[in-house]
């Protein structure tokens, strides 16, 4: 279990990684906390020719309070963002989002733009990504874009990221203040990846009705998924548990869940309505207490 | 062939310079290039825990390092926590309250543990088990673990420092 | 590997089939298409150039319309080679008249070779339903230009 050899480049910005990153965009790949890709480098899934370390771009101001959200680095760990004042305060649904992923040591190396372009589709961060409407600013040696995070996800560890660009930060949006938010996840292990993750926002208008409402599902199909017709359902209306339960059936649209070695795909259809309702419920208490 | 890379970084405050294959695990480089082989490897893919060691004092896999990426950094390994044969009161702890049985899994969980109570010195037993669910330990059960991590935080307290 | 899908627009058939068949708008519109000149067999030499993961590389080919029924009915016949591997495909187009416009349905029957056949069955499925997207949501932009510019001139003049 060692990995193939390739060629080391230590980046020392953004730009030199580019820079890199066009001379050998064919063979290369870029390393940032590697807690996905070397350990799939360990068992040679991944042979690149080339790795561009970002890992140690002197980055001060990693994260930005901004208007309308949180702008976070992506070369950012995930423990920095986990602990950051302004995290916590703007966006708590991302805090517990982070505290499900992996384990201490490994949010420690790893890195919140990583864990997005690695879009594995049972990870927390692609799907918090879709629940906060984020948009990741994207360079390239010759351009620069914004891509809205519903336009990122291609299927399975694959995204619209091509060979020569690389994520440089990320803007969560702050969901309407007194929302309420909930995270529920079934995993074998804690910090395993979810076999099952759903998470939802609610905010109410001052007759208790929602006016705003994000469900999201992941580990159910080849990329985090929105489950829209569930959303569709519930605005302007006043939430109820029964309501919650009527509007989870729909989540059945979205779901494409495939059988593997720990669970059965029709397993994954049921946690999914499930835990829907659940994520659904406490948002909704949570909205309650808050407003 | 690729060309062997320089290093340069600190292990339990001893400087290293060496030339290295870029591919060098960081845990392989701290065993094979450094003989420290109290860091121990198990699955080599981050999942069991018993490789880890203390970066500029944070905890993380060196399995799922390459040790070009600790260029300029801090190590601390196992070896860093006795002074001079004496255990230290984590260790110690671990001893006296039978926290190991066949001992592989031991030294990423003192490193672990290290840091987790530096950040938390007055741990619940809950905090305790789901800081140790980053580490696998396939004799022990787990229980005297976070009894020998319940002892090491009233030790460090007892004696007036935080540190374990 | 199967793969069906539809594209809907708010115009006529023949406008659509015109688009279709335009080469400046295939250049512009096919995703990675660097350039499309005819050959001496009445097709098309196509160069790509992909950067998505799994797929990346340049890739060169050939496409050829047959069964035409216009404006109705075509298939499209492919070949194309590239580093990573080759593909082979037959797409069956079909346009019919909708309440507003034209409904394309469309079902691509492909057989993929060398590295990209590593990929995977869904990894490669959900690759193509991506590109699929971006080629109709780039031809709706090309033909709102192409009929909304000739249709404000036309009241114009």
């Amino acid at each position: 279990m060692k990995p193939a050899n390739f060629e080391y480049f230590r980046a020392t910005s953004i730009d030199h990684a580019c820079e890199l990153l066009s001379a050998h965009a064919d063979d290369a790949k870029i390393l940032a906390g590697g807690q996905s890709l070397i350990a799939a480098m360990n068992y040679r899934l991944a042979r690149p020719q080339v790795l561009i370390d970002i890992s140690n771009i002197d980055n001060p101001s990693q994260i930005t309070d901004e208007t309308d959200g949180v702008r976070i680095k992506a070369t950012t760990t995930q423990a920095i963002a986990e602990h950051d004042p302004v995290v916590r305060e703007r966006l708590p649904m991302l805090v517990d989002a982070l505290e499900h992923i992996a384990h201490f040591q490994i949010r420690n190396k790893g890195t919140v733009g990583g864990s997005i372009v690695n879009a594995d589709p049972a990870s927390e961060l692609p799907a918090m990504s879709l629940l906060l409407d984020a948009e990741y600013e994207i360079q390239s040696k010759s351009n620069r874009h914004v891509m809205a995070a519903e336009d990122f996800f291609i299927t399975y560890m694959t995204t619209a990221l091509q060979s020569d660009e690389v994520l440089v930060s990320i803007l969560f949006k702050e969901p309407p203040k007194n929302c309420g938010w909930a995270l529920h996840e079934v995993a074998r292990r804690a910090g395993d990846y979810a076999l099952v993750g759903s998470a939802a926002i609610i905010a109410l208008d001052d007759g208790g009705k929602c006016v705003h409402v994000r469900v999201v599902l992941f580990g159910v199909a080849s990329t985090p998924v929105r489950a829209k017709a569930v959303e569709e359902l519930l605005v302007g209306q006043v939430c109820s548990d029964e309501l919650f339960e009527e509007a989870a059936k729909r989540v059945s649209e979205v779901v494409d869940a495939e059988s593997d070695v720990h669970v059965t795909d029709e397993y994954r259809g049921n946690v999914a309505e499930v835990l829907t309702v659940r994520s659904l419920v406490d948002a909704l208490n949570r909205a309650q207490t808050a407003s | 062939m690729v060309d062997k890379q320089k290093i340069h970084l600190t292990v339990n405050g001893t400087a290293y310079d060496r030339e290295i294959e870029p591919r060098t695990l960081l845990s392989d480089f701290i065993r094979h290039h450094l003989d420290l082989t109290g860091t121990h490897v198990g699955c080599e893919h981050g999942i069991c825990g018993s490789c880890t060691i203390l970066m500029d004092g944070l905890p993380v896999r060196s399995c799922l390092t390459f040790a070009l990426q600790a260029e300029g950094k801090a190590i601390e390994t196992i070896e860093s926590l006795d002074k001079n044969g004496e255990l230290s009161p984590l260790q110690n702890a671990f001893w006296e309250n039978q926290g190991l049985q066949c001992g592989f899994c031991t030294p990423g969980i003192l490193m672990s543990m290290k840091a987790f109570l530096e950040d938390n010195p007055k741990p619940a037993r809950d905090e305790i088990r789901e800081a140790l669910s980053g580490n696998l330990c396939r004799c022990t059960g787990y229980h005297d673990i976070v009894d020998s991590v319940v002892a090491a935080a009233e030790a460090a307290l007892s004696s007036g420092t935080a540190k374990a | 590997m199967k793969l069906e899908g539809t594209a809907d627009f708010r115009y006529e058939p023949q406008d659509v089939w015109t688009a279709l068949h335009d080469v400046d708008i295939l250049v512009r519109t096919i995703p990675g298409c660097k350039s499309m000149e005819p050959d001496d067999e009445g097709g098309y030499v196509v160069a790509v150039s992909l950067g998505v993961a799994a797929i990346k590389g340049d890739y060169e080919g050939k496409v050829r319309v047959t069964d035409v029924d216009f404006p109705h009915h075509y298939v499209l016949d492919g070949e194309g080679a590239g580093t990573p591997g080759y593909i082979n495909m037959k797409v069956d187009c079909y346009l019919d008249t909708v309440v507003d416009g034209t409904l394309m349905r469309w079902s691509c029957d492909a057989e993929v070779g060398g590295l990209i056949a590593g990929i995977g069955g869904r990894v490669m499925t959900g690759i193509s339903k991506y590109m699929a997207k971006q080629f109709f949501k780039a031809l709706n932009d090309e033909m709102k230009n192409l009929f909304e510019e000739k249709k404000t001139k036309s009241a114009e003049g």
